[in-house]
């Protein structure tokens, strides 16, 4: 959702892919409120790829473009550039929870052969779905966009571990095969929640914020990183750099 | 983020030319006080005049970074004229190209003294500063060379010194965190600049060079330069200890 706000505070135009109708309908009177620009809501079954498909042509003939696509676990949109001509999108996918719950944290032991493929339903595909989609409208047409896409990082189970490694090679292979094409692909390694033992605490104090990510998405999909290709910026406070 | 360093205080060392010339016009249009040093008068002097003519209060102090005594006067006009420092850019470096059979131990030698002597004591007396100044973010200038060998300009010696640049990045966000600074590092891939201007003299290098950069072409400084200014600002104030390649995707691959 910050996501959102911040790309409509820049003036794009921004479409919203979720599951949850009514939320949908929240989130694109709360965004055009804020900040005057065209929001849309667009019901979407991420395991649908024809759904995602023509979510992502309906952005491409209401706003005449797609420069933007966002996609990953904390929300998928995406936007249009200066609302006029061209869309940005932010897709959001379904969150990785289970009728039992966040399974992605759990331990090897405790983790359900079932609990692991909702996981990658849940946090692989829709990226993968939106992203596969997006990129066949854009190059189809010629026309050049930027991706960034949500990795998690930080502390997690085995799921968790593997779906953060598996979305950060799909950045680089993404951003490798569509750089040709003007299409720049990299990521945003955002964990929210604090790291537990055995990781040891971040090394700033501050917690990283909704608009933490915001922010870092905003500068990748801008014309200011014109030269970042395949990077994934780490927002962990730099447990990364230390151990 | 125009406008976003007004107020702000930005120091870039190596910054006459190239990235760190184009990260001092970056951060003198965003309204920031920029004081670059060099070792070249006349450029330095061009460069200041340069910044100046963008409305931004700037100032160019010669500066060897070998010479600790040199960056102490640094920082010291520094805090005379603007009375803090935000952010410090360390981008002063060389760029030797000589087989690893020939190299002598000399140019090894001088490559480190500039390209990490010169930026850890930069780096030190910066952190020094912005301690008084109740915080601040250092940006190290590293090389996407310091995280693969190059296949083309060979140059052990450079290599290892970025090697190096991208580890104190992390060792000294690690010993900085505390204070509320945050060390990043940029590593750019080919970028044109004069360092970089012999490959493109030499057309058959300058194409097997490209031919491992998915974007297909070389960067802008000013590219690296707008990287430089979103680490060094509060938008990023949730990364420390970062080494962010900004090559057109060479280390993606």
């Amino acid at each position: 959702m910050a996501i959102a706000h911040r790309l409509a505070a820049e003036g794009a135009g921004v479409v919203v892919l979720g599951a949850d109708e009514e939320r949908l309908r929240a989130v694109e009177d709360e965004l055009s409120a804020a900040h005057g620009v065209a929001v849309y809501g667009l019901a979407v079954r991420f395991a649908k790829p024809k759904e995602v498909e023509s979510a992502l042509g309906e952005t491409m003939r209401v706003f005449g473009g797609l420069d933007v696509v966002v996609a990953g676990l904390h929300g998928t949109a995406s936007g249009v550039k200066g609302a006029a001509p061209g869309a940005a999108g932010v897709a959001e996918s379904t969150p990785a929870v289970t009728a039992q719950g966040d399974r992605r944290s759990t331990t090897l032991s405790e983790l359900e052969d079932d609990d692991f493929s909702r996981a990658v339903d849940a946090g692989l595909r829709p990226v993968y779905a939106v992203c596969r989609r997006a990129a066949r409208l854009l190059v189809g047409r010629g026309r050049a966009g930027s991706f960034v896409v949500i990795v998690e990082g930080g502390a997690g189970g085995p799921a968790r571990a593997a779906l953060d490694a598996a979305l950060d090679h799909l950045v680089k292979a993404m951003a490798v095969e569509l750089a040709p094409n003007g299409i720049r692909v990299n990521g945003v390694a955002a964990p929210l929640e604090a790291p537990a033992p055995p990781l040891p605490p971040p090394l700033l104090s501050r917690p990283t914020t909704p608009d933490d990510v915001a922010a870092a998405v905003a500068f990748l999909a801008s014309d200011a990183a014109s030269y970042l290709v395949g990077t994934v910026l780490p927002l962990d406070a730099g447990l990364g750099a230390a151990r | 983020m125009n406008g976003a360093f007004s107020g702000k205080v930005v120091v870039v060392t190596g910054g006459t030319r190239g990235i760190g010339f184009a990260t001092a016009q970056r951060f003198a249009r965003g309204g920031a006080g920029v004081v670059i040093c060099g070792v070249d008068g006349e450029r330095l002097e061009a460069a200041t005049a340069e910044l100046e003519g963008l409305g931004a209060t700037a100032t160019g102090v010669r500066c060897d970074v070998t010479d600790p005594a040199q960056l102490d006067a640094l920082f010291a006009e520094t805090m005379r004229l603007f009375d803090r420092l935000d952010v410090c850019v360390a981008d002063a470096g060389i760029s030797p190209s000589t087989p690893f059979a020939e190299a002598t131990l000399d140019e090894l030698r001088h490559t480190l003294a500039v390209n990490v002597e010169g930026l850890f004591v930069t780096s030190q007396k910066a952190a020094a500063v912005m301690r008084g100044c109740g915080g601040g973010s250092i940006v190290h200038v590293g090389s996407v060379s310091g995280a693969v060998a190059d296949r083309e300009g060979a140059s052990s010696a450079y290599d290892a010194s970025k090697g190096a640049v991208h580890q104190l990045t992390r060792a000294l966000a690690v010993e900085l965190a505390p204070a509320r600074i945050r060390v990043n590092a940029v590593a750019p891939g080919w970028i044109a600049t004069d360092m970089t201007a012999r490959l493109h003299q030499h057309p058959a290098q300058l194409a097997a060079a490209l031919a491992a950069v998915p974007l297909g072409r070389t960067g802008r400084p000013e590219e690296v330069a707008e990287l430089i200014a979103f680490l060094a600002s509060d938008e990023a104030a949730a990364i420390t200890g970062a080494v962010v390649p900004v090559d057109g995707g060479i280390l993606a691959v």
